[in-house]
């Protein structure tokens, strides 16, 4: 592996063994690290990472369980102790049940088995389960084309199939759903089970024949459907 | 990621609070068109209106769909009809009105305005021909919209024009008796008419506006309503101050679909785009109404004490919330008191709750104007120019826009019923105060010179 010498401008090659600091800012896309020569001051706020890490490897980590106070806080000293960083996260709960998304980059000598293991030994006996892969960066980046974002609304009486139904066709036009949420209105009232579907639409699709299908599906579902452009709701409510 | 409360409150807005767009009106200007030859003119605005508005209502769907909130009317309004056809005669300047009313049918919208006359200090060649032609140009066509400027706080109250109004008015009733007179209802006379007016039947292309423009009008008295209601449900100790801010913000959610939705549209159609009219606008649908404003706020009925200081709190909020949601705000943007297009008010009219002078009393805080007014039918052209006179005063000296749309049914009296019919509606025929006798004060004629207030310079 070689790691830049920011001081020295000139490639250094390093083996597994070698010791040097280097900073998470200075990693470059193709993910090799720099190396911070004693002395030099970094740029932007950097963290510094202590020596003999190195950070090739990238894992998601994903938490599941009950929700209570501390788990965020467990996760992330479990990490840290591990010499790992976490690069983004992001975590939701539903009836009460925690799901939390954790991208991390882990240090050389620290396999993604291990760390899983030292997770779940902290996290089991807090009632919750830990999975951990290897995060591996797509060789050619997947081409995304335009899109248009659009809001599908629909309200009617729970039963199986609503969201496959509705999901089929979205994904039928090459629709991807990006939020979906569902609204229970806390009543007894069965009508009042509302669906919210986030998608957003490649420009090159049929709008029309789109409409219609999701149209005939709803009523298939006994469904009432509403489908808006995202614009609407952000020209309302949001300044 | 938008929240919950984000898309059901607009959904909740749409489907039960009638939320829409209530116009998007094509503005076309028309002057170019001018001709001495009554053919020519009559193609060439034909011409002018079918390529221009060729694609109006089909964008205007278009763009509804796409945002799930309809544009209920498209709409056309043009340059001023008595200096287009300034040196047409007034059986040709009928004509004009057909050839509008042909070409506005053949492109689908609803209504075309713009049959104007601007005589606020004097009355042209071209002017007196139009007023002349007023009563059979409305009673023969279905469409087409006219309004006469007749005062303006720069150059007073034209008398003169007054008069010849209440007898334009009294002649378009007596030509269309068999429908309660409802050549009438489209036909308002202005103080200080504003020259970008989206709604009917004031709507006309100014003088100083460009080739082609798109205006829109919102309207949303029932998500107005709702709010108020729902504030009180969860709150009942809000105050006047915290009622204000609330109907502040609901104006500019409001505002924001007309804002949203007519840039669209104008950039669809390669269109400038003019202003949002805020006003308030009510139908004689079910919860779209104004008048049921006045009672979530706490009055009995519009018209009982209170209902003009109500009204300047909710004309002044929704001027605030909308001024703010949008780019540029026009038209007339005030709160419409249109009696028989609102059920709550044409009801409030027949229990007596609100008579002729309360509604002329709330015109001073920003209501629009004396709006769909049932009269009854021996009213004379003399009493119906006083009544025209006091509005335009009221206008005039308070630098404001005033209009009147009165409509002396004929063979009906007060109490009765007038009925015209879709949006326009019906009201009960409200009583006039000496309504059947002459009055020597408006026949003097002449010009009430302009107040002193517009001595600006």
């Amino acid at each position: 592996m070689y790691v830049e010498d920011l001081k020295r401008g000139t490639n250094k090659e390093v083996g597994p063994k070698d010791i040097f600091e280097m900073c998470s800012c200075c990693i470059h896309d193709d993910q090799s690290p720099s190396l911070l020569t004693n002395g030099l001051i970094p740029k932007q706020p950097c963290v510094i990472y202590p020596i003999g890490a190195d950070f090739m490897n990238k894992v998601i980590l994903s938490i599941l369980g009950h929700d209570r106070p501390g788990i965020v806080a467990a996760v992330s000293k479990i990490l840290f102790e591990q010499n790992c960083n976490i690069e983004n996260v992001s975590q939701t709960t539903l009836q009460f049940e925690f799901a939390g998304i954790f991208i991390v980059s882990i240090p050389g000598d620290l396999s993604p088995q291990s760390l899983h293991q030292s997770l779940n030994a902290q996290m089991a006996p807090m009632g919750l389960e830990v999975h951990v892969t290897s995060l591996k960066p797509s060789a050619v980046p997947v081409s995304v084309p335009e899109c248009e974002s659009y809001i599908i609304t629909t309200k009617g009486p729970d039963r199986k199939g609503l969201v496959a139904g509705i999901s089929e066709v979205i994904a039928r036009f090459g629709g991807n759903i990006t939020n979906l949420q569902a609204v229970f209105k806390g009543g007894d009232d069965p009508g009042d089970n509302i669906m919210i579907y986030e998608i957003d639409v490649p420009y090159q699709i049929d709008r029309q024949a789109l409409y219609q299908e999701l149209r005939r599906r709803a009523k298939q579902l006994k469904l009432e459907i509403d489908i808006q452009h995202r614009n609407i709701f952000e020209a309302i409510h949001r300044i | 990621m938008l929240t919950q409360r984000e898309i059901l409150s607009t959904l909740e807005m749409l489907k039960n609070e009638n939320l829409d767009v209530r116009t998007v009106t094509l503005g076309v200007n028309l002057l170019d068109c001018a001709s001495h030859d009554i053919e020519i003119l009559k193609d060439q605005i034909h011409t002018r209106i079918s390529h221009l508005a060729r694609n109006l209502v089909s964008v205007c769907d278009q763009i509804g769909q796409k945002y799930g909130i309809p544009v209920v009317n498209k709409r056309i309004a043009v340059s001023p009809i008595a200096v287009v056809g300034a040196s047409m005669s007034s059986s040709q300047m009928v004509d004009v009105a057909r050839v509008l009313d042909a070409v506005a049918a053949e492109v689908d919208v609803d209504f075309i305005g713009g049959f104007t006359a601007l005589v606020e200090k004097g009355i042209a060649r071209g002017d007196r021909a139009l007023i002349e032609a007023l009563p059979h140009a409305l009673a023969n066509t279905e469409r087409v919209c006219a309004s006469v400027n007749v005062a303006s706080t720069k150059a007073g109250i034209n008398m003169d024009a007054i008069l010849l109004m209440g007898k334009a008015i009294k002649k378009a009733a007596d030509l269309t008796a068999k429908a309660d007179g409802i050549a009438c209802a489209k036909l308002c006379v202005f103080a200080n008419i504003p020259q970008d007016i989206p709604f009917m039947a004031g709507a006309y292309l100014g003088i100083g506006e460009p080739d082609a423009v798109i205006n829109v009008g919102v309207s949303g008295p029932g998500v107005v309503k709702n709010a108020i209601d729902r504030a009180f449900e969860s709150d009942s100790n809000l105050d006047l101050g915290q009622i204000s801010e609330l109907i502040k913000k609901t104006a500019y959610k409001v505002t924001r679909v007309g804002e949203l939705i007519g840039q669209e549209v104008a950039n669809h159609l390669n269109i400038q785009f003019g202003v949002v009219d805020l006003s308030l606008a009510p139908t004689p649908n079910v919860g779209d109404s104004v008048g049921e404003i006045f009672q979530s706020l706490g009055l009995l009925s519009i018209g009982v004490p209170g209902t003009t200081a109500a009204l300047a709190l909710i004309n002044d909020a929704v001027k605030k919330g909308g001024a703010f949601a949008s780019s540029r705000v026009g038209g007339l943007s005030g709160a419409f008191i249109p009696v028989s297009e609102d059920l709550n008010i044409s009801e409030a009219a027949r229990s007596g709750h609100i008579g002729l002078e309360k509604l002329e009393a709330i015109t001073a805080v920003c209501s629009v104007g004396l709006d769909m007014i049932a009269l009854p039918g021996d009213t004379t052209e003399e009493t119906i120019a006083a009544i025209m006179a006091d509005e335009m005063a009221i206008g005039v000296i308070n630098n404001k826009t005033t209009a009147t749309r009165l409509i002396p049914v004929p063979g009906k009296k007060a109490g009765d019923n007038a009925y015209f019919g879709g949006l326009l509606g019906q009201s009960t025929i409200i009583p006039v105060n000496n309504g059947r006798n002459p009055n020597p004060f408006v026949r003097h004629g002449g010009l009430i010179p302009a107040p002193i207030r517009s001595l600006t310079n």
